[in-house]
């Protein structure tokens, strides 16, 4: 494997300001880093530095400043904001703190909503035996409502992996659970990410869950250092 | 295509309350306006109807002599010949007018092709006992009793003195067709289309236009006081219609703004699963149109059964009457109206609806800059137009919508000065009362949301208040027309030399006599050109100009005069007669407005009338308003005295309506000493029409009861989840320990600070519209209910109390 086709997604030069009223706020300079294909990464740093910022901009929802962003060969930064769009849809999956789930809809249709959208004839079958292989399966047909945060979350997990993207991006998992039921989901997390072979990037203030993951990095003043 | 349905099956299945509020919204707006729309044009179809009934024709010319057989245009058409004889039956006789009618005739209504050559029609009531056979003249005739007494009105609108009819063929038998005797000829004719009516009527007036004692008049005409009455009606139909449609569209557009809200993060994960922004727009879209289709499409199977009632209640006499054209003409109209509204009303909110609004899906957002929602005049602007060309198209008048439009931008206006006050207010005393200052931070702090409502309750009072004043003013208005004081009994063609000694009549036998207006026959010679602005620019409309004044010249019109214009005309548009009569040299005129909006003229224009062959030039110096409803003699054209004294002319004179006993007592007197008077009792008509105001009034009632429940439903609507979202935060307060009751009374408060004003507001403003409209729309008087002000102000207390309780609950 040559250096190229180790790394599934590189960040050169990043930097991002926001303007505040009449104050320009820099969160973002000069930023560097590589997420290694099939390995898992996570990212710590303080409230409002910028991780979020960071996050939403690999995911292509938002542009930086100055910098690119490579996924593979793709400079995600050079792409129109459709095709941006089109691409994330394809190869990134999200899992969000707060899980968002859409309340009328089913555990087992939450989590094949995004591969009805490709028009998967096979979409519930693929999804209800994911959400099988998490130990949701006598809870496929409840509504969000009636889960626990755990059974949300696992949900949320089956969701973003379902349709096969490369990259995994969870922001805070488990920020929304204690910590016995964080533990079990992240260990839910690593396992599928490992045994599917995905990238994935977590984001977290958790330093024990931090110590588990291949590659560590730390947002400080607006820039990132590896740990 | 496969995964929209599913996430449209799966929406409907989620949101049943607001698919329910919808649907139910939806359809009592589309069945409202339908209802509405199609009772509108029913009801000219009905006066258009009824008039060509009562005529039996579409155009009659009337002549003192005999006319000969000309056919014209190849139209077809039916002789009558009408006098006034003595007919007996036994030992009973009574002064009757016969009727001597054509084959073929009527053209409309029952055929009298029953009737032999040897029978007469007559009413039940025409004599009090029974006979064998009537003698009319020299000759003997058997007589049939008219059941359904349709005929016995045919060819006289309004004429319902005692008819009888028999076949033209027989009429010399009775050898009163003498040199002498007094005899009115008709002609009838059946006309297709208006366009050919027009070119009969001038072909008719370039034929007869030396002669002055031929006629002409066409259905529409003889119906004229008729329509005025139902006009009234029609017309608070089609305010009624608009107003509906306003407020259903306020609540329909709340919901789905409401829905929006609520499906933000919905549509957000749709986005970022990959589902485009226009595949979001179109599933919203379906979604409302799929609620639409149906709820429409319920409204639409009702409605065919409402009008069929309505017919079958109302008008059963109107046999070939073509209802389901119209029926699907005016559900597209309401249907398009209904999908249209909506979309215009969400581009000043299209900022908000931003399905990629993903930033928010990701937590730590404070840092990203979020976009202040702002007001655009220009972005309401397609809006506003769609709420012009919907009044327009519900009311038909571009200066009523312009007024409406105007007085709902004012409310606006007012709406927001008086919030700012009411700021103002609450800050001046808020110190004292902890409970005004939790009240005043919520009114000042979500300024956006609350003045919304504020507003919505005020044009919902507004509205709310119109309708009612309106309607309570119409039903009073043709209510009083059946008191006695009205005019009912209208005597035609009394000569000069007999009015003293009519008056003298009256007097002694005790008939009261409410007016005597002079009536001169003219034609019109020359009228004023109407300035075209495209005149030059488009040769089609010169050509049009052209044959409008060709049509207009000759056209026979009743002239009268008067120094005072009268209590049931009220002058609205310059000055009143001078002493001398004159201005320019030319006779000074006053003009009816409506007529003079008809016939393209105004105020400074010169007419020239046709008067014997004596030509008289005018010039318009008024315009005047005619309460039709007075059923006074009322003219279009009205010239100082001095001018058409010496004229040819008859007199007009009216009575009150008399008792059974006075009627037959005052009808022998005419048919002793005044052979030559005509006379018309129109109490019956009356009653008619008073018959079926009374039973459209159960159908007002009941619309507006819908009208009210739908802006509850908007008002309950707007506080609803506001409601929630307190009561979310009063728990959480609770948990922390500040007590309850200050911020129960906060809320109540708020309430009271947005229904109380917004009742007063709304409630004023409707009584200078319900003022205006009266005044300049309905021609009626407007008398300003105070109970009905009371009625709604403590109607506004009861639903604060009903809405503070829900809120404690």
């Amino acid at each position: 494997m040559n250096k190229d086709e180790q790394y599934l997604l590189k960040v050169e030069n990043l930097a991002k300001s926001f303007q505040l009223e009449n104050q320009k706020i820099d969160i973002l300079s000069k930023v560097n880093f590589q997420l290694e294909r099939g390995k898992i990464h996570a990212l710590i740093g303080p409230s409002g530095s910028g991780k979020s910022t960071l996050l939403t901009m690999l995911a292509g929802i938002d542009l930086p400043d100055r910098g690119d962003i490579y996924f593979n060969e793709t400079n995600l930064t050079a792409l129109s904001s459709a095709k941006r769009h089109a691409f994330r849809a394809k190869n990134i999956g999200f899992v969000f703190q707060q899980f968002h789930l859409i309340d009328h809809y089913t555990a087992l249709e939450n989590a094949a909503l995004f591969l009805e959208m490709m028009d998967d004839d096979k979409a519930e079958e693929k999804a209800s035996s994911l959400l099988k292989e998490m130990g949701l399966e006598q809870r496929m047909n409840h509504f969000p409502t009636q889960l626990s945060g755990g059974e949300n979350q696992r949900v949320a997990i089956a969701r973003a992996m379902v349709y096969g993207p490369e990259l995994i991006i969870a922001d805070e998992p488990t920020g929304s659970l204690d910590l016995k039921t964080g533990q079990v989901i992240t260990d839910l997390l690593f396992k599928l990410v490992r045994e599917k072979n995905k990238t994935l990037l977590l984001v977290t203030h958790n330093e024990e869950l931090a110590k588990q993951v291949d590659h560590l990095f730390e947002v400080k003043e607006g820039r990132i250092c590896d740990v | 295509m496969t995964f929209n349905l599913k996430l449209l099956w799966r929406e409907f299945k989620g949101e049943k309350f607001l698919t329910f509020n919808l649907f139910f919204l939806l359809f009592i707006l589309t069945l409202v306006m339908q209802v509405l729309l199609n009772f509108s044009s029913l009801s000219s179809n009905v006066i258009e109807g009824q008039s060509k009934k009562l005529l039996g024709a579409d155009l009659v010319l009337t002549s003192r002599f005999l006319l000969p057989p000309q056919q014209i245009l190849g139209l077809e058409f039916s002789d009558s010949t009408e006098l006034y004889t003595m007919a007996t039956c036994g030992k009973g006789a009574k002064l009757v007018r016969l009727k001597a009618y054509g084959e073929n005739f009527p053209f409309y209504g029952k055929k009298l092709d029953h009737l032999r050559e040897n029978e007469v029609l007559l009413s039940k009531d025409l004599f009090s006992s029974s006979c064998q056979s009537v003698q009319i003249g020299e000759s003997s005739f058997s007589p049939v009793i008219d059941k359904g007494e349709e005929n016995l009105f045919t060819g006289n609108v309004f004429s319902l003195a005692p008819t009888v009819i028999i076949k033209s063929a027989a009429l010399p038998s009775t050898k009163l067709q003498v040199f002498g005797h007094l005899a009115t000829y008709k002609r009838f004719f059946k006309v297709q289309n208006e366009k050919e009516m027009h070119e009969v009527e001038e072909k008719l007036g370039q034929l007869y236009k030396d002669d002055l004692a031929i006629t002409v008049k066409n259905h529409r005409e003889s119906s004229q006081q008729l329509a005025a009455s139902f006009n009234s009606i029609t017309s608070f139909l089609q305010l009624l219609n608009f107003f509906s449609a306003l407020i259903s569209l306020v609540g329909v557009i709340f919901l789905l703004l409401n829905y929006y809200r609520r499906r933000k993060k919905m549509f957000g994960i749709l986005f970022f699963g990959g589902m485009e922004k226009k595949s979001i727009y179109l599933f919203v879209f379906l979604f409302f149109l799929m609620i639409l289709l149906s709820s429409s499409s319920l409204a639409l199977f009702l409605n065919f059964f409402v009008i069929k009632k309505m017919i079958s209640l109302y008008f059963t006499s109107l046999e070939t009457m073509s209802f389901l054209a119209p029926l699907m003409k005016n559900y597209f109209l309401t249907f398009s109206v209904i999908l249209l509204g909506p979309l215009l009303a969400f581009i000043p909110f299209a900022s908000l609806f931003r399905p990629d609004d993903v930033m928010s899906l990701i937590r730590s957002i404070e840092m990203t800059p979020q976009k202040r929602l702002s007001f655009s005049f220009l972005k309401s602007l397609p809006f506003l137009i769609f709420i012009f060309f919907l009044a327009l198209f519900c009311i038909r008048s571009i200066t009523l919508a312009s007024l409406l439009l105007g007085v709902l931008l004012l409310l606006t206006a007012l709406s927001y000065g008086g919030y700012q006050l009411l700021l103002l207010l609450i800050k001046l005393v808020k110190k004292k009362f902890f409970s005004l200052e939790l009240t005043h931070r919520k009114l000042s702090r979500l300024q956006g949301v609350n003045f919304f409502v504020f507003l919505s309750f005020t044009v919902a009072f507004f509205l709310f208040s119109t309708l009612v004043q309106l309607q309570l003013s119409i039903k009073k208005e043709l209510s009083s027309n059946a008191t006695k004081e009205r005019p009912t009994f209208f005597f035609l063609d009394l000569q000069e030399e007999q009015i003293s000694s009519f008056q003298k009549m009256m007097k002694e036998s005790g008939f009261p006599l409410l007016d005597i207006s002079p009536l001169v026959r003219a034609k019109l010679e020359e009228v004023p050109e109407k300035k075209s602005f495209f005149k030059g620019l488009f040769s089609s409309l010169n050509k049009r100009e052209e044959e409008r004044k060709k049509f207009f010249k000759k056209r026979g019109v009743n002239l009268s005069y008067r120094q005072n214009l009268g209590e049931s005309n009220s002058l609205i548009k310059g000055r009143p007669f001078s002493e001398t009569g004159y201005e320019d040299d030319l006779v000074e005129i006053s003009v009816e407005q409506r007529y003079a909006k008809r016939m393209g003229w105004k105020l400074g224009d010169e007419v020239t009338f046709d008067i014997m062959g004596e030509m008289i030039k005018s010039k318009i110096i008024n315009l005047r308003r005619v309460f039709w409803n007075s059923f006074r003699p009322n003219f279009f054209v009205l010239f100082p005295p001095g001018i058409l004294e010496d004229a040819p002319k008859s007199f007009v004179a009216v009575s009150s309506s008399l008792a059974q006993e006075q009627k037959k007592s005052l009808l022998l007197l005419l048919e002793k000493d005044w052979p030559n008077l005509s006379y018309v009792d129109i109490s019956e008509v009356l009653e008619k029409l008073l018959f079926f105001f009374e039973k459209i009034s159960i159908f007002f009632n009941f619309m507006g009861i819908t009208v009210i429940i739908c802006a509850l439903f908007v008002l309950l609507g707007l506080l609803w989840p506001d409601f929630q979202q307190e009561r979310k935060s009063f728990k959480e307060l609770e948990l922390i320990g500040p007590p309850m009751h200050h911020a129960l009374k906060s809320t109540r408060y708020r309430l009271m600070a947005l229904l109380i004003p917004s009742c007063l507001l709304g409630q004023i403003i409707s009584g200078g519209l319900g003022w205006y409209l009266s005044a300049h729309y309905f021609d009626i008087a407007f008398s300003y209910n105070v109970f009905l002000f009371l009625g709604i102000t403590v109607f506004s207390f009861i639903l604060l109390f009903i809405f503070s309780l829900a809120h404690k609950v």
